[in-house]
């Protein structure tokens, strides 16, 4: 019962974000992939020159890296803001003393939280692009069916949004003094980053930002636990 | 230790080990900043101090070409302004002799000339467009056009190594495999792994032919005509390289007119030191085995500056081996490679460019050789800022690098030149960065060691965490002092017993183990016992 | 035996190398109204939140209802009711809204219930808050400062708790609903058995309701006793010389003194009236005078720093 009354309330306190965010990416998708549609036939294939060689790039297709892009970009900017949104706003409000006083262990506010986050993340990233799949994949868009694992590696994406969360989540519940400590969460956020992108199968994808995503909560966790308000 | 005691500790290990990584990258990148910042402000043009003009230069520096017959010829460049065609060069005969001088272009004679390597895209940069990322996986996809008209369009698929082809409208055509066209993926025989591809365009620019290669196979598929050539299978042997020479239309621009009519040829060498020759013109496939002196080492240092060369080509006539020695021999070990490359630079060095012929039993017969000396390499005089910056800057640097290089210095070689990804950067990181003066390193280090214990004297709680602490400081110097700084920052007052300095993290004095005093009690104070 | 629902034990509190609550050693026994004043930066608001566990003690502990603070369990929280100075509440939630987020934490229960049963009284807070005259669906944020303290302290007192700790509840209010405020108190208290400790800067809201007063000073406590106590402690005695005031006081008690030509004025703590009686004729004066102070005139004077500049010379003992 009072795990859900603050699940609600910090849903609530997430739910402009979400919305602002889904609204953007499925505007600017959408937008993007009209755009896709319209140069597919005829312009995105180039046409050979004769006698000489073809360089490779040149049949080196993403057909939807438009707005496979901008999803990555919703999820990293939706993630920012809730980081912020729940883990540094009570500072700056004063709130921090009415919510741990509540007469709920410290853990059960923190594991709210970061519930709140992940559905607001899955809903406002994760179904657009379930959508903006579908529709990349529905008749006239493409000649090419786009491979299911397109759709996985998109998921994949959206998880990167979920490192920014969890790192400006550490940032926000981190009292040292230092700049280069306090920014340690996302320091540490950008580094699983850079390694997940180096990666090309699907097992060390979703690895990677597994092992990130587990160390960065655990991380959490701890401080919240131990933190001063 | 409780359960709450257990999660702590793991919680600063892990911070802690984070947070060394984090400043390890912001120490490096500020040693790079301060490299580039001290080469843009000491940069200045230098010129080049000309090598010495001196006959065994001028020989080394010359391009070795044979005629057809066999005969050597000497070109040198006599003018570097401009590209090959148009360049000025002399021509010489093995003893001197000017035969000829004038632009390249217009050359009397007309030398052999080599298969080499022209893949357009190889397995490496198959991996990188594969990479998982925002912009998703890449995708080979041949157009195929039918009058101008754009039809169809064909797709590799990486998990079943086949082609899948779509009708520019949508509806799937079908497949194209290691056997040709089949109707369902099933039916498809897959090419292989993936290791690299070609492509041109024939008469009709509409579409692509290409060269794909597998471990085993090179294939020619044709997407118009959708069919698939195999050109060369090896069931027991992996493909180490293709070379290939002639075999795509020329330009007529780029069309030799000298009497050489060379075969469309493909040179295949696996990785049992035999070659597989592919010809056509007539069609034709030879394997060689060549004698030992004459074999490529699988060499697991790559150094295209050293490396003995093999050329093949093929005329009309007969198939010529052209072979290069530099007598370059280093041990199999990467730590002495820099080392020999120095000793093998400062020292004369025998080299040898020999012409065979391949004759009737497969056999081959020494057609031509010249030997010469290659005189020892003038270190250029142009200073190197970046490089005396960067060395200096190497200081700072964990001696924790050197310590890996000392352990794993082949294995780190070769996930540098050999690896992907991530790994790699890694491995050049540690190896670029590494501390060039080791003695200097370790002076710094211990002197951090020193600053850390100084600091952490009084702020310590426990022996164990302060000799754990001056260890990680010792071996990532800089990085380990910054973060011992960043996580041990804590506030020191001054003991009013001693008078010395304390932490707070411990109830007691750390230096004459007093408590923290309980304040005085003024006689005004009105404390009522409850 | 009394039994104490608030102790702390040499409870210190260092920020960085900077002391904010040096060794405090309070007992608060159940049923007493402890008022817990000092100036500013005295270390009031630290040490309320070391009680409560938000801050972590440099050295000491301290002990709410048997429980240490540093590990309250929900059920004991349920029992503590806090208002933050500043009454920050959810700035987004309704009244309406924000009843039902803090009644989630609570079971039903009527305020009739016995002592020891923390429990959300429904009918209590709405009855509160449509005597503050609030209109249910008024967002937080769009309430006055004022109107903000009456919802908290609706919230506070809706659960029954038996220890309130309020940290300077009145600050920033007028005067009419500092009254209301007071008077909610008031009727907690009437509630048999329960403790309330608040600290405010507002001495005369102290004296209403407070019998117990602590002063702290600098991070050091050094006043707890019964208000009583203090205000019979606690005095200013004004002498008057015919020639030149003494140079030299020797006076048991003096916290301070302040000395014009002929005259002398003394802050004296505990000094019985016979002392200053024998100390006026001793000294020469040829008459003294006890002032009448109010608490929060006493409350100045004693924790009044020394040297200040005063027109008079103020001369610290």
């Amino acid at each position: 019962m009072r795990f859900f009354t603050l699940l609600k309330k910090e849903l609530r306190e997430c739910l402009p974000w979400m919305v602002t965010a889904a609204a953007i990416l499925l505007l600017i998708g959408s937008l993007r992939l009209i755009d896709s549609k319209q140069r597919q036939i005829g312009y995105q294939y180039r046409v050979f020159e004769r006698y000489s060689e073809v360089g490779g790039y040149d049949l080196l297709t993403r057909p939807i890296s438009d707005f496979s892009v901008f999803v990555f970009m919703s999820a990293v900017g939706l993630g920012l803001a809730l980081g912020v949104r729940q883990f540094w706003a009570d500072d700056f409000m004063g709130t921090w003393g009415f919510i741990v006083h509540r007469s709920t262990h410290r853990t059960t506010i923190f594991a709210a939280k970061i519930c709140a986050g992940l559905i607001s993340m899955i809903a406002a990233i994760g179904l657009v692009w379930c959508y903006l799949f579908w529709r990349a994949n529905s008749s006239g868009y493409f000649v090419f069916p786009l491979p299911e694992k397109c759709f996985i590696i998109g998921w994949l994406i959206g998880g990167i949004g979920l490192l920014a969360y969890l790192g400006a989540g550490l940032v926000g519940l981190s009292k040292t003094r230092w700049y280069t400590t306090k920014l340690m969460g996302l320091g540490f956020a950008f580094w699983i980053f850079i390694t997940l992108v180096q990666q090309w199968t699907l097992w060390w994808g979703f690895g990677t930002l597994v092992i990130g995503t587990v160390v960065l909560l655990y991380l959490m966790w701890e401080t919240f636990l131990n933190r001063e308000f | 230790m409780t359960k709450k005691m257990g999660l702590e500790y793991i919680a600063r290990l892990s911070g802690a080990a984070i947070t060394l990584v984090l400043l390890m990258f912001v120490v490096l990148f500020a040693q790079v900043l301060v490299v580039g910042l001290a080469w843009v402000c000491t940069y200045k043009k230098q010129s080049l101090l000309a090598l010495s003009e001196s006959p065994e230069w001028k020989m080394q520096k010359a391009d070795k070409l044979f005629l057809p017959d066999g005969t050597m010829h000497l070109v040198n460049r006599v003018d570097t302004r401009h590209n090959n065609d148009y360049a000025k060069v002399e021509i010489t005969d093995v003893n001197g002799l000017v035969l000829w001088h004038g632009i390249h272009k217009d050359r009397p004679s007309r030398y052999l000339d080599w298969a080499s390597f022209t893949q357009n895209f190889d397995e490496q940069e198959m991996l990188y467009a594969s990479r998982l990322g925002p912009g998703l996986p890449g995708f080979i996809e041949v157009p195929v056009r039918v009058s101008g008209e754009f039809k169809e369009v064909w797709r590799y698929d990486s998990q079943a190594q086949v082609f899948a082809g779509y009708e520019a409208q949508g509806g799937l055509i079908g497949y194209l495999g290691a056997d040709g066209f089949a109707a369902s993926k099933a039916q498809a025989k897959p090419f292989g792994k993936f290791k690299g591809f070609a492509s041109w365009t024939d008469e009709d620019p509409s579409s692509a032919i290409m060269l794909w290669q597998t471990k085993h196979r090179i294939c020619q598929i044709d997407f118009r005509t959708r069919s698939v050539e195999k050109l060369f299978e090896s069931d027991l042997s992996d493909i180490v390289s293709i070379n290939w020479h002639n075999w795509r239309p020329t330009n007529p621009k780029d069309k030799d007119s000298s009497d050489i009519r060379y075969r469309p040829f493909i040179d295949c060498r696996t990785a049992d030191q035999k070659h597989h020759l592919i010809m056509r013109e007539p069609n034709q496939a030879i394997t060689m085995e060549l004698p030992e002196q004459l074999q490529e080492p699988n060499q697991i240092f790559w150094r295209w500056r050293y490396n003995n060369n093999l050329d093949f080509t093929a005329t009309d006539k007969t198939i010529f081996v052209q072979y290069r020695e530099k007598n370059f021999n280093p041990q199999a070990s990467a730590k002495l490679l820099k080392q020999y490359e120095q000793e093998y630079d400062s020292k004369p060095q025998p080299q040898s460019i020999q012409l065979y012929k391949v004759i009737d039993d497969g056999k081959l017969m020494l057609v031509n050789q010249f030997d010469w000396t290659r005189p020892v390499v003038e270190t250029s005089l142009v200073l190197n800022y970046e490089a005396i910056f960067r060395k200096w800057m190497t200081t700072a640097s964990p001696p924790a690098f050197d310590l890996l290089w000392a352990l794993l210095g082949d294995s780190l070689y070769k996930f540098r030149n050999e690896g992907t990804g991530i790994m790699q950067g890694y491995a050049e990181l540690i190896m670029e960065w590494r501390p060039h003066y080791s003695f200097l390193n370790y002076v710094l280090s211990v002197m951090m060691m020193g600053f850390a214990l100084w600091y952490g004297w009084a702020r310590r709680t426990s022996w164990g965490k302060l000799i754990l602490w001056l260890i990680i400081v010792g071996a990532f110097n800089l990085a380990g002092l910054l973060t011992y700084l960043a996580l041990n920052h804590t506030p020191v007052i001054k003991c009013p017993a001693c008078g010395k300095k304390r932490g707070l993290e411990m109830d007691n004095c750390a230096q004459c183990g007093s408590p923290l005093p309980v304040p005085q009690r003024k006689p005004t104070d009105l404390i009522m016992a409850n | 035996m009394t039994e104490f629902v608030l102790e702390t034990q040499g409870l210190t509190k260092y920020y960085g190398d900077k002391l904010a609550v040096d060794h405090i050693d309070l007992k608060i026994p159940r049923g007493c109204i402890c008022g817990f004043v000092g100036r500013n930066g005295s270390g009031k608001t630290t040490a309320i939140k070391l009680m409560l566990g938000f801050l972590k003690p440099t050295v000491g502990s301290s002990r709410l209802l048997g429980c240490d603070s540093q590990n309250l369990t929900p059920a004991i929280r349920q029992r503590i009711g806090y208002v933050a100075e500043g009454h920050r509440l959810i700035r987004w939630m309704t009244i309406a809204e924000i009843a039902k987020f803090q009644s989630a934490f609570f079971h039903e229960q009527p305020i009739s219930a016995k002592q020891g049963e923390a429990g959300w009284d429904s009918r209590f807070f709405w009855d509160m808050i449509e005597y503050f005259g609030l209109p249910k669906k008024q967002k937080i944020k769009h309430l006055s400062n004022g109107q903000r303290a009456q919802v908290s302290l609706a919230l506070t007192l809706a659960p029954n708790p038996e220890l309130l700790i309020m940290d300077d509840p009145t600050l920033g209010l007028d005067a009419a609903i500092r009254r209301q405020f007071l008077e909610g108190i008031i009727e907690l208290i009437m509630r048999q058995g329960r403790t309330i400790l608040f600290s405010s800067h507002i001495l005369g809201d102290i004296e209403r309701v407070a019998d117990k007063i602590v002063v702290i000073d600098k991070g050091v406590i050094r006043a707890d006793c019964s208000l009583e106590q203090f205000r019979t402690a606690v005095k200013k005695v004004r002498f008057v010389f015919g020639q030149t005031s003494p140079e030299t006081i020797d006076i048991e008690g003096l916290l301070g003194s302040r000395r014009s030509d002929k005259e002398l004025e003394m802050i004296l703590v505990g000094t019985a009236d016979e002392k200053i009686a024998e100390w006026a004729k001793s000294s020469g004066a040829a008459d003294y005078q006890v002032i009448n102070m109010n608490l929060e005139d006493q409350f100045i004077e004693y924790t009044a720093p020394a040297g200040r500049n005063k027109p008079f010379t103020w001369e610290a003992k």
